[in-house]
């Protein structure tokens, strides 16, 4: 049970930044796309203390977007790293918060908004160290990077623990014997995803994706224990996430585990969640270490 | 690199896991001597965070090493219990209801109306919807049709604010549809009910 941060080469950590800097990039290009267009009527978190209304405004959005898309090749070069994190975090704080102050709460970028400010948070920690001759002790790694790196892990893993954890709270325990409930959710999500508009294909008929999702929506309605197996398999993979913290090779099988949650939602209930895979995809998994 | 940062995790994965599989053991146990689905009192999610977030810092101070593991589980359940970004509980999906309902956009002639292409997110239509729903229930409004239309209101309005100014959306009414799911013995039943049309001005 003993810990040791992994230790990670500089190319290693090199294609992490360049991967967390693409995530970035395609988080903030759908800025503009699906935005409240009215007052925000129910503010969360930050939107209850500062008015975030000129979020609303498309030249408010597109400045902050293409600072975010300059700030996101400045850290992926490694130039003025702790500005490019500061802005990104501060940038995507403010945008989830508009977001999800219309009555409707998207956690599609909660996990790179707690990677970010996880990276934030080590590397000013690290530099205040460095400046001051503070012994940060088993806090940090080897490098700034290095420590960045390991605090965004602890924060991935934080988050799929709370989900785990959430689930559990919500339902005195009994997750699992309910779960096969949400086959009915993944039906509404279905309808749903008809309407987004790519559901369905020019000449009426409908795609790929939602037909499978269908066929296996059925299969799991009419075997309810097979289907309470897969439920319990993804809350488990959720509550073991820190586990990856112990070492190498667990990390990589649990981040395998986190991606193969994430592509089950995708089929059963539509919901993909792509920067949550892209970002265990590069912490988790470390994409260079597991095929060289 | 002390064993104890690692003991924290491993307890705290044990404990969780187990409350699953034990909850799922009682579930299934209920179940089969056809006792009422177990509820937990109104305060016992709100004592269980707390002694949750409490728990996540004392492991903070024990494993320095994996503290901020432990810090961002505790402000996940005290500052995530209101959404405060990037703090959340992740709630999604963690409260299996036996009903499951969506909203449907349909056209005059009832085929499906792709609200995707006029700039509404289907998704956050719904979640709007639920929110409004809440929001009549506070004003009091305990009738659930007279509830429905209520939050049904505010989504006409944005289907108005994004109709486009020409094509075959125009000028066609829009019927919102509310339709629920339930799982019965014979299979899966679905119930549509028209709430309300959005015509265009």
């Amino acid at each position: 049970m003993s810990l040791s941060i992994p230790d990670w080469s500089a190319t290693e950590l090199q294609i992490m930044r360049i991967g967390l800097g693409f995530v970035v990039i395609k988080t903030f290009s759908r800025m503009l796309i699906l935005r409240p267009a009215h007052n925000l009527r129910h503010p969360v978190g930050l939107a209850r203390l500062v008015n975030l209304r000129p979020m609303g405004s498309r030249l408010v959005v597109k400045g902050l977007q293409y600072g975010a898309f300059v700030a996101a090749l400045c850290y992926a070069a490694g130039r003025l790293v702790p500005f490019a994190l500061a802005y990104l975090s501060v940038a995507l704080i403010l945008e989830a918060t508009y977001r999800s102050s219309d009555g409707s709460v998207d956690h599609g970028d909660h996990l790179l908004a707690a990677v970010l400010v996880a990276q934030t948070a080590a590397t000013i920690v690290w530099n205040a160290a460095d400046r001051w001759s503070w012994d940060l002790g088993a806090l940090s790694a080897d490098s700034q990077q290095a420590t960045a790196v390991w605090w965004s892990i602890q924060a991935i893993a934080a988050v799929y623990f709370t989900s785990g954890l959430s689930k559990l709270i919500n339902t005195g325990g009994r997750w699992i014997g309910r779960s096969t409930r949400l086959l009915l959710a993944g039906y509404g999500r279905l309808e749903t995803q008809r309407m987004t508009g790519k559901g369905s294909l020019a000449a009426g008929r409908e795609a790929a994706g939602i037909r499978n999702a269908e066929i296996a929506l059925s299969a799991l309605s009419s075997r309810l224990r097979l289907a309470q197996c897969v439920f319990a398999a993804g809350l488990i993979i959720e509550l073991a996430a820190p586990i990856g913290l112990l070492g190498e090779a667990v990390m990589m099988a649990a981040g395998l585990g986190l991606i193969a949650l994430h592509v089950g939602n995708q089929v059963l209930l539509r919901l993909p969640f792509p920067e949550y895979q892209l970002l265990v995809l590069i912490y988790f998994v470390n994409l260079p270490r597991l095929l060289w | 690199m002390t064993s104890v940062d690692g003991l924290t995790v491993v307890i705290a994965v044990a404990v969780a896991c187990a409350v699953a599989l034990l909850g799922w053991l009682l579930d299934s146990r209920a179940r089969r001597q056809g006792r009422p689905e177990f509820r937990q009192s109104g305060s016992r999610p709100a004592r269980t965070r707390a002694f949750i977030a409490v728990c996540a810092a004392v492991a903070a101070v024990v494993a320095p090493q994996l503290a901020v593991l432990w810090v961002l589980v505790a402000l996940n359940f005290t500052l995530g219990s209101s959404e405060s970004v990037p703090f959340s509980m992740y709630t999604m999906f963690s409260k299996p209801d036996s009903t499951a309902w969506t909203l449907r956009f349909e056209g005059p002639d009832g085929r499906l109306v792709p609200i995707g292409k006029l700039g509404l997110a289907p998704h956050t239509m719904r979640k709007r919807f639920t929110t409004e729903l809440r929001k009549a229930h506070r004003q009091g409004i305990r009738d659930v049709d007279a509830a429905r239309l209520s939050a049904a209101a505010p989504l006409v309005a944005l289907v108005e604010q994004h109709r486009p100014p020409a094509g075959p959306l125009a000028n066609s009414p829009i019927t919102i549809v509310l339709v629920e799911y339930s799982m019965a013995s014979e299979g899966l039943v679905t119930v549509k009910t028209p709430l309300v049309e959005a015509v265009p001005q």
